[in-house]
């Protein structure tokens, strides 16, 4: 495969190695003003690599403006939206790929469809709806509520990676005697946990960035998830751009380095419907 | 289609057997049923009714609502926006996503760990996203108008890009390129991977240089994706309130005020809920008449 690098080839790299150095300035530039001293971040002369690391930008972040909070909710939502959209998406996608019913065509189109509604179309009904069960500024009616916007695409990512499960293996479980949720729980999953992994993340990354529903459902402060906390104190003329950046910092960090710590499993995840056609 | 004999394998009574994918499917019917179908429903029904603050769901309107929404001038300006918005941004996504993909293509080592770190902007929290560059734009102290400032250019010294008419969508546009390009990138290089390798070595033996080779060999051959991936993405943005809305709200001026915004206002700001669902239909009919008439003409094309 080892070719000598032709100019293309340089040509190549040296335009990828540009484009990375320009995406990733931005989320490198939020990092540096969070750990600055104030002084430095309004410096006429841009100092571009700090030259102490100022930590109070995050420690009254995390401390006063109760960031530690607003964090521990973004967890407890986007852990539970990820365990329960992964949880319906498996027996959905599950049944999509493995029987053939009356109506399949009808409920498989149903689910892509229904995610191509406009969510703010859903916000006002889905307010109604959550006051009159009770779940308004609930971490609960958080969770539902991305969870319809997550179940969708994952019970359609979760049906590809099912279908390249080869039936032989389950055949031979319920042949010695499995149920046919026994199978699915201790064959099928064990083969498609890269799917089932990439599933949970993007749920999770979904919930993680959820601003709409939150900003309609949520209410109290207790109840607040990260991006609300950012979109609120943003107005907040107390909160200097150091704090604010200090803010965008807590909340990316975390979700980059589970990105990262998983992204081969993300990104074949997120490519398997396309590359089937 | 995939094993429908083994279903039949199991032995048990009929129902359970027969009834098995409903029940599996059940959890995500119920619900998207409830959560997806009834609030559409429901938003539809409100469309007719008076519903404003304090009235409950008021009078029968039958189509009131929506007339009085389309001889609003700031509804035709929101949809002019939403137009500008939808098409720059998909244009300017997928020809830079494919494009960059092309050329990621060609990398020999490290392809993985570059795409890997171009996919970073996509998992970036939206809310995160706006104010980031807010802060880079930023009119006194952000990075961009520094710079400029420090390579004596007057005209950049304060111009304050967001919370200007003529540059706040122009600004709009580059910062949600930023972001949608990483999606387009990685299918768009997922799918290269499935180009078969003679067509490119039919096209080498033959003389094609690189442009050519990429003109009459990878695009035909991303022809379906980048068709999906159109679709998708004017979806997806023409659906997205969070990011302009975090970005401008709206304006300044109206002048990035796109349709959703204006439904958020409408119902959440005004409580007009019946003009708000009526003008959240008009969103979702126009959507939907686009992507049917864009997939049967992308079906012609391809038995033509």
């Amino acid at each position: 495969m080892l070719r000598k690098p032709t100019p293309g080839v340089l040509f190549a790299y040296a335009t990828v190695i540009a484009t990375t150095f320009a995406v990733l300035f931005p989320i490198v530039w939020m990092v540096l003003t969070a750990i600055k001293p104030t002084a430095e971040i309004y410096s006429p002369e841009a100092s571009w690599i700090p030259a102490t690391i100022d930590w109070s930008h995050l420690r009254s972040a995390w401390l006063e403006k109760n960031f530690s909070v607003y964090f521990l909710n973004s967890l407890i939502v986007s852990t539970a939206t990820a365990v329960f959209s992964t949880a319906v998406a498996i027996l959905g996608g599950y049944a999509l790929s493995r029987f053939e019913f009356r109506g399949k065509r009808v409920l498989g189109a149903f689910v892509l469809v229904i995610y191509l509604v406009p969510v703010i179309l859903l916000a006002l009904p889905f307010y109604l709806l959550l006051s009159e069960l009770n779940l308004l500024d609930t971490r609960s009616g958080l969770m539902l509520a991305v969870s319809t916007y997550a179940v969708p695409f994952s019970v359609w990512v979760l049906k590809g990676y099912f279908a390249q499960v080869p039936p032989e293996i389950e055949e031979a479980a319920i042949v010695d005697g499995a149920s046919r949720i026994g199978a699915l729980w201790r064959v099928v999953l064990p083969v498609a946990l890269p799917g089932i992994v990439a599933t949970f993340l993007f749920c999770f990354i979904l919930a993680w960035d959820d601003y709409l529903f939150g900003l309609i459902i949520i209410n109290s402060d207790s109840m607040r998830t990260l991006p609300l906390a950012v979109g609120l104190l943003a107005a907040d003329y107390s909160v200097t751009d150091g704090q604010m950046m200090a803010m965008g910092t807590i909340t990316t960090v975390p979700i980059i380095f589970l990105y990262l710590f998983f992204q081969r499993y993300f990104i074949s995840g997120l490519t398997s419907g396309s590359v089937k056609g | 289609m995939d094993a429908p004999a083994i279903s039949m394998w199991r032995p048990g009574p009929r129902l359970a057997r027969h009834s098995l994918p409903y029940l599996l499917m059940a959890p995500a019917l119920v619900l998207l049923t409830a959560l997806t179908l009834v609030p559409l429903l429901y938003s539809i029904f409100l469309s007719f009714y008076e519903a404003q603050l304090g009235l409950g769901l008021g009078r029968f309107v039958g189509l009131d609502n929506y007339a009085a929404v389309l001889q609003e001038a700031r509804f035709w300006t929101s949809a002019w926006n939403t137009v500008i918005w939808v098409a720059g941004s998909v244009s300017s996504q997928i020809i830079v996503g494919v494009v960059l993909a092309v050329i990621l293509d060609r990398l020999v080592i490290g392809r993985n760990v570059f795409r890997a770190a171009l996919f970073l902007p996509w998992v970036m929290p939206v809310a995160v996203i706006a104010y980031l560059w807010r802060w880079i734009l930023n009119p006194q102290s952000g990075i961009v108008n520094v710079t400029l400032r420090n390579l004596g250019f007057d005209w950049g010294a304060t111009l304050p890009w967001l919370s200007e008419p003529d540059t706040a969508m122009a600004s709009a546009l580059l910062i949600n390129l930023w972001r949608g390009v990483p999606f387009v990138l990685i299918m768009v290089v997922a799918a290269l991977q499935g180009i078969p390798k003679d067509e490119y070595e039919a096209a080498r033996i033959s003389g094609a240089g690189a442009l050519r080779e990429f003109w009459y060999v990878t695009l035909p051959n991303l022809k379906l994706i980048i068709a999906t991936l159109v679709l998708l993405r004017t979806m997806q943005i023409a659906n997205n309130f969070s990011l302009m809305w975090l970005l401008t709200g709206g304006g300044p001026a109206d002048s990035t005020e796109i349709l959703p915004i204006l439904v958020y206002l409408k119902a959440f700001g005004a409580h007009q809920f019946g003009q708000a669902s009526a003008l959240a239909v008009l969103l979702l009919i126009v959507l939907m008449a686009v992507a049917v008439l864009y997939a049967r003409a992308l079906r012609e094309r391809n038995h033509a």
